[in-house]
């Protein structure tokens, strides 16, 4: 499996890693990128990501449009992305459905949180 | 003030929280003294700067909310408030509020020092709260978006839609602001968009604003991707063609909506209209103000210095590229321009490297080297026999050869990895402007030597151990105004940091003409503190290097400015572990100067670490073919060596511990045994121990130890401390003529 956490924390990417480790993904590969450009960047060079966990707010290109140049492009329109917002940008979760992400959390979530939604979306 | 919740005090997560949290309070304290720089500067505040800050103060709420921080949630929840206000335009820059930023840093700055000390915290709920009941006071802001004023666009609704609230509030301010819209549409190649898009950025941005990067709804090749860049300038979209220079990108002007079209029904005909060339706004004001602004630029950059100026030759060739110009590119974000013209050359002829790919190149050519010492013992044998002697002449030659070109390949490629120190350098100087604020001493800062180069890892882990010198020479070494005139000083005080290389070592200095360290007082404090012996005979030298000691400073009480905990041992520690060293001098009333000793480079090797009787070696993994474990009884002895019988070919054995006189591990029924080897030779080393691979910083030994055959350096280990590093060559070649010899 491979992973992409997007967030410009490095304890947030962390903590999300350590999250998906104990969820019984250890083994995986664990791409991280600071904002929605080197997000891109990532996904362009590794191939194949099974599964986004992507922040909303970000330096240099922010996490809507992060997945609206995901979506726009037919080799990675299919790939899960897990937004991941705060209380006060709640009116993102909105937009972020609609332009397809497939699932959210709120911050701050607990790590059964974030487990139960990984596991909806890959099963 | 926590709650409970959320990961635990004592985990990983909790003290990487820390450190960033640590982080982006420096960061912030920075942008805060740029903001008010550019506020005494006059003219506009680079809006980045506001928005970067509201980014760090969102952050710290999401983080501080994750650890059950509460209180830290709360307060960083009302600064998010504040700063969202500020660069939303609906509080003014010299608000109250506003005027409050500093103070709830610094609130930041204690309570996060504070954490761990129930009691303490405690108290800094009281201060949260008081500072909080402060800033509601001042209200949220008032909405004074003057739609009036603004001109009406024929935007595509679809983009429209995308901007964030912020982005549209840039949007409306640059139209106020009479700035030209445009649309920068550009497609790059999957796998190197990001150069390509942040080149294309970063070269708009030297003549107007990114407002917004946005994925371009319209089709493109699949392996390529698309981007709609919505910028404001002071450029007309022809000019703007011109200025970026790039055949894969299109500049389109957004046109006014003058009421003539229907507004509500935005046709897509509308969208697709030719670009109009001439500006909807009025003409930009300052055009012609392009040269003096280049000179304010440079004015208040740091004193006079040969090396710190911006690079106005550079900037004006631009200018050349552009002509002819009917519209010289003005400054866009406030007169900032000049710092940020200089890189549009450099990003033209520069290519970018993964740090790894110099790694792996640095590793082969690290192999050559250990090919090319086979050849030399070759050259040896060969010249030994008087029958071969003649071919041993001709391949000494050659071999000579090889050498001289490996050794410049080798340098090309350490070259590789090296940068200048000009970017750290420049960030002290920042650090100088706002302690001369905070602190209201007047301190100048002189650079020299900025274009020194040191190896890119190393610059990086420079800042810290330089902004802590700069402070503690600011803090404690400069005196306060009067006391330095009463001394017979100037009033002005005067930091210098000099940089040079010294052979394959970059020498950094930090000189003062403060105070000086007193050496009766260190001496007294050591002997309190019982590091010394009271009586005990040192030499000046050896006095001041007590300040080095863990927990000795010379001044009892600790200052927000030079930080807590983090000391001068720290700062020798740091540049330890980069295998340099830190000297100190000082003469009492005039002065402290504080050197580092760098090597030039960090070489990163691959080692497997072995352990012999107590100690530990590297060997360089390079050189290791395999390892097994054996038998004791398998080794054979016989005259004086042993053997081992490696899948029918005899291998020479040599016992770690004989090498460097260790005593032998008795009666092990097992061994290891590491089988290295250099070209054709091959021998296996007996060790007690394998502790695992690692990577290792080849560093000389230096002092009275010196060079010691079979020795090719030193490294530090975490676990093991210092650890030296094998010479194969040496090792293999020294046992393999004592085996001929017998």
């Amino acid at each position: 499996m491979k992973f992409l956490t997007i967030d410009d924390s490095i304890t947030v990417r962390k903590i999300i890693i350590r999250t998906l480790e104990q969820a019984g993904y250890e083994g995986s590969e664990f791409l991280e990128a600071a904002d929605g450009e080197e997000g891109l960047e990532r996904v362009a060079k590794a191939g194949e990501v099974e599964l986004v966990i992507c922040d909303v707010n970000m330096p240099n290109m922010n996490g809507l449009d992060f997945l609206r140049a995901l979506r726009a492009n037919s080799a990675w329109a299919h790939i899960p992305v897990l937004m991941v917002t705060t209380e006060s940008s709640r009116h993102a979760i909105a937009e972020a459905m609609e332009i397809g992400a497939n699932a959210y959390v709120v911050k701050p979530f607990t790590p059964e949180m974030l487990q139960s939604a990984i596991r909806g979306l890959l099963g | 003030m926590a709650n409970g919740n959320g990961p635990d005090r004592d985990s990983k997560a909790y003290s990487e929280f820390l450190s960033e949290a640590e982080e982006m309070l420096e960061r912030l304290r920075g942008d805060l003294a740029d903001l008010e720089d550019q506020r005494h500067d006059g003219g506009e505040v680079n809006p980045d700067l506001i928005n970067g800050m509201f980014r760090s103060a969102h952050s710290l709420k999401g983080l501080s909310g994750m650890f059950g921080l509460d209180a830290i949630a709360g307060l960083a929840h009302h600064f998010e408030d504040t700063l969202d206000g500020l660069r939303l335009g609906r509080i003014a820059l010299d608000s109250p509020q506003a005027g409050m930023i500093g103070n709830i840093i610094d609130l930041f700055g204690t309570v996060m020092a504070s954490l761990g000390n129930e009691a303490e915290e405690d108290q800094m709920n009281a201060s949260i709260n008081e500072l909080i009941a402060n800033l509601e006071a001042g209200g949220t802001g008032t909405e004074e978006e003057d739609s009036q004023s603004v001109p009406r666009l024929l935007l595509d609704p679809t983009l429209m839609r995308a901007l964030t609230e912020y982005e549209e509030h840039r949007l409306n301010e640059n139209l106020r602001r009479h700035r030209i819209v445009l649309l920068v549409e550009a497609a790059f190649e999957i796998l190197s968009f990001d150069e390509g898009l942040s080149e294309l950025s970063s070269s708009i941005r030297e003549v107007g604003e990114v407002i917004s990067t946005l994925p371009s709804p319209g089709a493109a090749a699949d392996s390529q991707i698309r981007f709609v860049l919505l910028v404001a300038s002071d450029l007309d979209a022809p000019a703007m063609t011109r200025h970026i220079d790039s055949p894969n990108a299109s500049v389109t002007a957004v046109p006014e909506d003058t009421g003539a079209a229907s507004t509500e029904t935005p046709a897509p005909a509308e969208k697709l209209e030719p670009p109009k060339a001439e500006p909807i706004c009025a003409p930009p004001v300052h055009q012609q103000e392009l040269s003096s602004l280049l000179v304010q630029a440079d004015a208040p950059a740091p004193p006079p210095s040969s090396s710190v100026h911006y690079e106005e030759s550079t900037s004006s060739a631009v200018d050349e590229e552009d002509a002819p110009h009917e519209s010289p590119p003005p400054p866009g974000d406030g007169g900032r321009v000049p710092e940020e013209f200089s890189s549009l050359k450099s990003v033209s002829d520069t290519v970018r490297v993964d740090i790894r790919k110099l790694n792996e190149l640095m590793n082969l050519v690290g192999e050559l080297v250990m090919h090319r010492s086979a050849i030399g013992a070759t050259v040896r044998t060969l010249s030994a026999d008087a029958a071969t002697a003649r071919a041993g002449e001709d391949l000494g030659k050659t071999y000579k050869g090889l050498s001289r070109k490996l050794k410049d390949l080798q340098s090309s490629v350490l070259e590789l990895r090296l940068v200048p120190l000009r970017q750290i350098l420049d960030k002290l100087s920042r650090v100088v402007r706002r302690l001369r604020r905070e602190l209201e001493k007047d301190v100048i800062l002189e650079l020299n030597g900025v274009d020194t180069e040191l190896d890119k890892l190393m610059v990086e882990e420079l800042v810290d151990p330089l902004v802590h010198l700069v402070r503690n020479s600011f803090d404690h070494g400069i005196e306060a105004a009067d006391e330095r005139v009463a001394a017979g000083k100037s009033e002005q005080g005067r930091i210098v940091i000099d940089a040079f290389q010294r052979g394959n070592h970059v020498v950094i200095q930090v000189t003062d003409d403060g105070r000086g360290i007193d050496p009766l007082a260190v001496r007294a404090k050591a002997e309190k503190m019982g590091v010394i012996v009271s009586g005990m005979e040192l030499t000046r030298k050896e006095i001041l290097d007590l300040v080095f000691h863990p927990g000795l400073s010379t001044r009892a009480e600790v200052t927000g400015t030079s930080g807590r905990g983090v000391g001068m041992d720290v700062v020798r520690e740091n540049i330890k572990e980069m295998g340099g060293i830190v000297t100190i001098d000082s003469d009492l009333g005039k002065g402290t100067v504080t050197s580092l000793t760098l090597p030039v480079t960090l070489a990163i090797i691959q080692s497997l670490i072995v352990g012999s009787s107590d100690q530990f070696y590297a060997i360089p993994l390079n050189a290791v073919l395999e390892t097994l474990l054996i038998d004791a009884n398998e080794i054979q002895s016989s005259e004086q060596q042993e053997l081992l019988n490696l899948r029918g070919e005899p291998l020479t054995l040599r016992s770690l511990s004989d090498e460097f006189g260790l005593p032998r591990a008795e009666d092990a029924e097992q061994v290891y045994v590491v089988v290295i080897g250099i070209g054709e030779s091959r021998l296996g080393l007996i060790v007690d121990r394998l502790e695992g691979q690692q990577d290792t910083v080849l560093k000389p030994i230096q002092g009275p130890i010196g060079e010691v055959r079979g020795i090719s350096g030193a490294t530090e280990i975490s676990e093991h401390g210092a650890v030296l590093v094998l010479d194969v060559a040496a090792i293999v070649e020294d046992t393999l003529r004592r085996r001929d010899l017998r």
